[in-house]
């Protein structure tokens, strides 16, 4: 947000594209790799400064200002052309009700600002071996990240705190609050589930069991409450409660349950030096779709790159790289004003530097929609307009208009078969335009999003860890661990300074938890907050600080903290698709789904991330491919 | 390494393992020729060197290796510092190539022992061989050693233990490791380590952890089973039995002459030498008994007594020690008690194999009565047959407080445990009842019959316990049902813990109990125990046995008798329709000098090709026994009898007057025309009075 002056806008060649896709969150990401791997034209667009969208890790300043004034478009230029409709774009923020307190007086925290890449859809980390990882080595996107293991997995005990969740034998075995009975049910049902899972094996979970609510097949295993609770919410990571019927949106079936839990016990100890179940990339998870991006890049997907701001002060003096290895990073991006510094002579470090130097920004700020476009009952026209066939099989006739394009903020028009649009940009519902001119049905639908619940999202910033000697860890509080009435169940995540997300000495608490409205979410995640953090009431009561120093001095003390409320909205596919906003899951397995879907919608006909075997891919889908920071 | 499946050899690899092998031979010929030559040269130890990094198991090139060194430093010009540092390093290029190659281990503990190369790298080099194989028990051998060397203290090992089972605890080697390092703690009464209550009940809650998690993993419940036994153990030997008992009256009927050859005990015959027996029976196999720490006072006594152990294996220790006193030559008056005193232990040299000393000086008094018969000595004797039938034996309806009847009850030798033992083997016991309700599993219920056990041996002394004898049978009888590959060890525990329930009291005894009567006779015979059709697999609780004249075992299991060698009364031995394999099991009969009277008929002598008991008997080749090869070979002749030599073995020194060996296999008219030669004093072979 640095950037003073508006840069003028160059012109961008060519103008025709299979795909434009604006905002480069993980779902935009990922598909343009996909679609520039099945060799289709793309042009990938975002109107923030920043890659990830929604998905991005900010410094500490630009995840204030993003939070507190959201990036309107600007505004949409008005031009005579009359060929096509104009249809203005609206920006809706994704974060609403946001509440940000700090506590810091020393402001310390803008000083650092810099080594701070705050999630914005955090708590998210990875499994070990989910279907994420599989996806970043057959994409070959893994080769520009790094991870590290997240050491340490809790559960939130209503009158116990924390306590390490049993998800291995050994964690079983090292585990001090299991009764020794628990351990012998809970080792003895993780064996029952690895004999169902074994191919080998000749028991089976029988069928019926499968299909009931997990939690009821739980029980007729007579596994305990406190085992019940681990397994559904620790491990299989259940949002709703599931004891309480009513209340809950969505039991879990047996099936699935087997499934999180196989998940969730072939991630552990899958990489030697993540000795627990998840991963998280160093650098935040913005990283994640900068890789998937960098992988369309490499492919031939356009990005339109046209400042430089760069001031990594930690960095200090930087060397300058020719204009030739920024091209090789992004070999058809345009690079504008570009001077590209990079730090460090490695090579891979100073491609992964480039990532943050090249600045995106290019808001598309209007649709372009066909003014007439008639069809005839059971014809089928094929017009072409601008050398692109449009071939329509429509049985009524209706006077409709289809996409065409999208006007940029330099005002330049560009042209593509299939748009994706982010899900912070839509349509407004009443159009002042004439009904007859406008295809004002298709676009109220596109208008009108899914929207499956919200979600409300925490973040926290500490100068201690929740678990001595504990630096990165998870923790989950079940339904009811915290209040009564809590149906939800809240995960936290906790990213300190070895995953350079923070720096030395600071750690990054992420909350977030499903709910059904923002009073209700904000509420809960304060109570997750102070059960394991102490929030200063106020800077001049002193006296009460005192007297609570005795019994909490354990608990860190939060420096900042923030609270926001995001709407969750799916994937569509239409004649002009969106992607979906990040959801209340810890890992990205569902969202991958999403995107994975929609691009088998948009290419029936094209593999996702076909396997290849060139030279130039050395991922081979062995665990080699992944980089892990001991 | 653990868990890695071997794979099929493909067909380059074939072509690539016999290039290999050409090139072993090669090197092998050539090192060879060198160390007959005993050329040490830089050349040849290159040789020995490059043999070694293919083939670790070369031991030969390792100890011509270690002569090599030898020469080297003889040279007054050499660095040893070097010497030694060039046999490291091939070591380690060994042992990368084989971890467990005991050569190579060995040949690095000779090079440190010679304390010229720094010790720190050891430990580096190990953490890195034990992060790769943390089960690897070479390596942890080597552990041993260096912690040892580098004197790294005990504690310290013991947290490195603890890491180790901490990561995965399927890992026999690092339990084993903590069992040696917290008995060497305790046995240097190390603090926070002695008395071992301190550290026995948290080491019971770390396996806990292990057992409960994962039941079917055994390397647990084996470091389980050591707790148990350091839990119950005692620390020092206990006299837990004496014959004759203290307080006891033995009487003994002579003929009027009272020449002392007649005498007999309690209408038993005796050794017809006039010798007397004193058994000590400890709990444990002990060293050190001989007249100076057993004191014997008694007019009796006239001359230096030789306590003899009741060994196998002609060792100096054995749980059963005997003297005889020798009354042949001495005129002794009827009706007059004589009274003998036994102190042991009063002066210091009683101890265990491990140095344990005992520590609990006790005294055993005794009177012996001498009666004249009422009836003719048993001069006739050998017209006369013993018969097994069931007629002969008569039910004893209440003992004479004459009967010399010993059981546990009236052992005087309670040995003191302290009540934590018994409350933690108590609390085991609940948590192992909650173990089984929870999974039902075979080592559950072993450990639970065997805590059982324990529980009972601990508080048998103690009143108004209930026993758990009953409960401990019916878990090894499921076993043995559950558990078919192992059920001949369950059906020994069940006939140990069968025996101790049946010679625990005197009326217990009883219903087993009868006197002998021949049809002929009119005297009151012999009391017999009959402990026949029990499925007895094994003999035990002969501590409480050692009274029994006349043992009647016959129909059961037993495929051994080990342990009767204790009864040295005894004159009377029916093992017909047992499971008596070889002769090699009846080894225990020959340290029995008072036997006469064996029927060991309907076993499977001579049927089994395979003696799997063999190497507990001493044999001729072993030299552990004075073999009088002579003798056998002219008593075996013309018989092609080289087979009998274990036959000879047992009953060349055996003086039987009647052997009943019909339905075995090995019975066929040479051998009974052996052992008639064998057994000069034999009146009845097989039903068959030999004239």
């Amino acid at each position: 947000m640095s950037e003073s002056q508006e840069p003028s806008y160059p012109p961008i060649d060519p103008v025709n594209f299979d795909l434009i896709i604006v905002g480069t969150g993980l779902s935009e990401s990922v598909i343009a790799a996909a679609a520039s791997a099945a060799g289709k034209t793309i042009l990938h667009l975002d109107p923030n400064f920043f890659y990830g969208s929604h998905f991005a890790s900010l410094s500490f300043l630009d995840l204030t200002t993003y939070l507190t004034s959201p990036n309107p478009l600007p505004a949409a230029v008005t031009t005579t052309d009359s060929d096509d409709v104009v249809v203005d774009l609206l920006h809706q923020p994704l974060c609403s009700n946001v509440e940000i307190v700090s506590y810091d007086e020393s402001s310390f925290l803008l000083e650092n600002s810099r080594k701070f890449n705050i999630d914005l859809g955090g708590p998210r980390a990875l499994f070990s071996a989910d279907k994420t990882i599989d996806l970043l080595l057959k994409s070959g996107a893994a080769q520009y990240l790094e991870f590290k293991g997240i050491d340490e997995s809790f559960v939130y005990e209503a009158n116990g705190g924390l306590a390490n969740v049993p998800d291995s034998r050994g964690a079983i075995f090292r585990d001090k609050k299991l009764s020794l009975k628990e351990k012998n049910q809970l080792m003895r049902f993780f064996k029952l589930v690895q004999q169902h899972l074994d191919d080998t094996q000749e028991e089976k979970i029988s069928e019926e069991d499968l299909e009931i609510p997990f939690v009821s097949f739980l029980e007729k295993m007579n596994l305990p409450p406190k085992i019940k609770s681990i397994l559904l919410y620790a491990i299989a990571m259940v949002d709703y409660d599931q004891d309480n019927h009513e209340i809950s949106k969505d039991l879990l079936k047996t099936k699935d349950g087997i499934d999180c839990l196989a998940q969730y016990s072939s991630s552990v100890g899958r990489f030697p030096n993540a000795p627990g179940a998840m991963l998280y990339p160093i650098y935040g998870e913005g990283e994640l779709p900068q890789a998937f991006c960098r992988r369309a890049a490499v492919k031939g997907c356009i990005y339109v790159v046209y400042s430089y701001q760069y001031d990594r002060r930690k960095h200090g003096s930087g060397i300058m790289l020719s204009r030739t290895l920024a091209c090789l990073a992004f070999p058809r991006a345009f690079f504008l004003n570009a001077r590209i510094v990079a730090v460090g002579m490695d090579s891979n470090f100073a491609i992964r530097i480039l990532d943050y130097t090249i600045v995106l920004r290019m808001p598309v700020v209007s649709l372009l929609m066909d003014k007439y476009f008639v069809v005839r009952k059971d014809a089928v026209e094929v017009k072409c307009k601008r050398n692109f066939i449009f071939v329509i099989f429509k049985p009524t006739m209706q006077v409709t208009g289809l996409y065409k394009g999208v006007r940029l903020a330099s005002s330049q028009d560009l042209y593509s078969h299939q748009l994706i649009l982010d899900p912070s940009l839509t349509i407004p519902s009443s159009l002042s335009l004439s009904p007859r001119d406008y295809p004002s049905e298709r676009l109220q639908m596109l208008s009108q999003r899914d929207i499956k619940g919200i979600v409300a999202r925490g973040i926290c910033i500490t100068r201690s860890s929740i678990k001595p000697d504990v630096s990165n860890c998870s923790v989950v509080y079940p339904p009811r661990s915290l209040y009564p009435e809590q149906v939800t169940s809240i995960k936290a995540l906790q990213i300190g300074s070895n995953l350079a997300a923070c720096p030395a000495g600071t750690f990054i608490l992420y909350f977030s938890t499903l709910c059904n409205d923002a009073n209700e979410g904000k509420n809960l995640l304060k109570a997750a907050m102070n059960a394991l953090l102490t929030l200063p009431v106020s800077r001049n009561t002193e006296s009460i600080s005192s007297v609570q120093s005795d019994s909490e001095d354990t608990k860190p003390i939060v420096l900042w903290s923030a609270l926001y409320i995001q709407k969750l909205i799916t994937s569509k596919f239409e004649f002009i698709s969106s992607t979906s906003t990040p959801d209340g899951n810890l890992n990205y397995n569902d969202l991958l789904d999403a995107a994975e879907k929609l691009f088998g919608q948009m290419y029936p006909n094209e593999e996702f991330f076909p396997k290849v075997t060139s030279p130039e891919d050395p991922t081979d889908g062995d665990d080699n491919g992944l980089t892990l920071d001991s | 390494m653990h868990g890695r499946p071997r794979k099929a050899l493909k067909q380059e690899d074939e072509a690539a393992l016999s290039a290999k092998a050409e090139k072993l031979r090669s090197l092998q010929a050539l090192f060879l020729a060198n160390h007959h030559n005993s050329i040490y040269s830089k050349e040849a130890l290159d040789v020995s060197a490059k043999l070694l990094e293919v083939n670790p198991e070369c031991y030969t090139a390792w100890n011509y290796r270690k002569l090599a060194v030898q020469h080297l430093l003889s040279n007054s010009d050499s660095d040893p510092h070097v010497i030694f540092q060039d046999e490291l390093k091939l070591v380690e290029i060994a042992l990368r190539k084989n971890f467990k190659s005991y050569g190579a281990w060995h040949h690095r503990k000779w090079v440190l022992s010679k304390g010229h190369s720094s010790i720190g790298h050891e430990m580096r080099l190990l953490n890195g061989f034990q992060k790769a194989d943390p089960r690897n028990f070479h390596a942890w051998n080597y552990r041993r050693f260096v912690a040892e060397l580098m004197k790294r203290s005990d504690e310290d090992e013991l947290k490195y233990t603890e890491e180790v089972i901490g990561a995965n605890f399927s890992n026999y080697s690092a339990w084993h490791n903590r069992s040696v390092l917290l008995s060497n703690l305790l046995k240097k009464k190390a603090e926070g380590y002695f008395p071992k209550e301190n550290f026995l009940e948290e080491e019971f809650e770390h396996v806990h952890n292990a057992i409960f998690t994962d039941p079917d993993d055994q390397s647990g419940w084996f470091y389980h089973l050591w707790l148990i036994d350091q839990t119950v153990k005692t620390d020092a030997p206990l006299l837990v039995s004496s014959w004759p008992s203290h307080g006891s009256r033995i009487t003994l009927i002579g003929d009027n002459n009272l020449r002392g050859c007649g005498l007999s005990l309690l209408n038993g015959t005796l050794l017809g030498t006039g010798t007397l027996p004193i058994i000590l029976d400890f709990n444990q196999a002990v060293e050190g008994i001989n007249s100076s720490t057993v004191a014997i006072e008694s007019e009796l006594l006239k001359e230096e007594l030789i306590w003899k152990p009741l060994s196998m294996n002609n060792s100096n220790t054995a749980k059963v020690w005997v003297v005889y006193l020798n009354l042949g030559n001495m005129e002794l008056l009827p009706s007059k008690a004589y009274s003998v005193q036994i102190k042991v232990g009063h002066s210091k040299g009683i101890a265990f194999s491990n140095g344990n000393h005992y520590s609990d000086p006790s005294q055993i008094s005794f009177k012996v009565l001498v009666q004249t018969a009422s009836a003719e000595p048993a001069e006739g004797q050998g017209g006369k047959r013993t018969t097994w039938k069931d007629t002969n034996f008569h039910k004893i309806d209440h003992f004479q407080e004459s009967d010399a009847i010993l059981s546990a009850d009236n052992n005087p030798h309670i040995p003191t445990t302290s009540n934590w033992c018994s409350e933690e083997i108590a609390e085991e016991i609940t948590k192992f009842r909650d173990l089984l309700s929870e999974y039902d599993c075979k080592i559950g219920k072993l450990t639970l019959a065997r805590l059982l056990t324990a529980l009972d041996l601990l508080s048998s002394h103690h009143d108004g316990r209930k026993s758990n004898t009953e409960e401990v049978l019916q878990l090894y009888t499921d076993l043995m049902k559950l558990d078919p590959t192992h059920s001949l060890y369950y059906k020994d525990k069940h006939s140990l813990i069968s025996l101790k329930r049946i010679t625990s009291t005197r009326d217990s005894l009883l219903p087993y109990c009868y006197h002998y009567k021949d049809a002929t006779e009119t005297i009151t015979g012999y009391v017999c125990l009959r402990l026949q059709s029990l499925s007895l697999s094994r003999m035990g609780s002969i501590e409480n046995l050692l009274w029994v004249q006349m043992l009647d075992l016959s129909h059961n299991e037993l495929q051994s008798i080990e342990g009767l060698e204790g009864m040295q009364l005894l004159s009377c031995l029916n093992l017909s329709h047992n499971k008596i394999r070889s002769f090699t099991a009846l080894v225990p009969l020959k340290l029995v000098k008072s036997l006469k009277v064996l029927n060991i008929s309907n076993n499977e002598l001579g049927s089994h090709l395979i003696d799997t008991t063999r190497y507990l008997c001493p044999s001729p080749v072993s030299h552990t026994e004075e073999f009088a090869w002579e003798r056998f070979e002219i008593l075996a002749g013309s018989v092609s009898a080289t087979n009998f030599w274990e036959a000879f073995l047992i009953f060349g020194s055996l003086e039987l007057t009647e052997l009943n060996i019909t339905g075995n296999a090995v019975a066929d008219e040479n051998f009974r025309s052996f052992l008639v030669k064998v057994l000069p004093t034999l009146k009845w072979l097989d039903d068959e009075e030999l004239s």
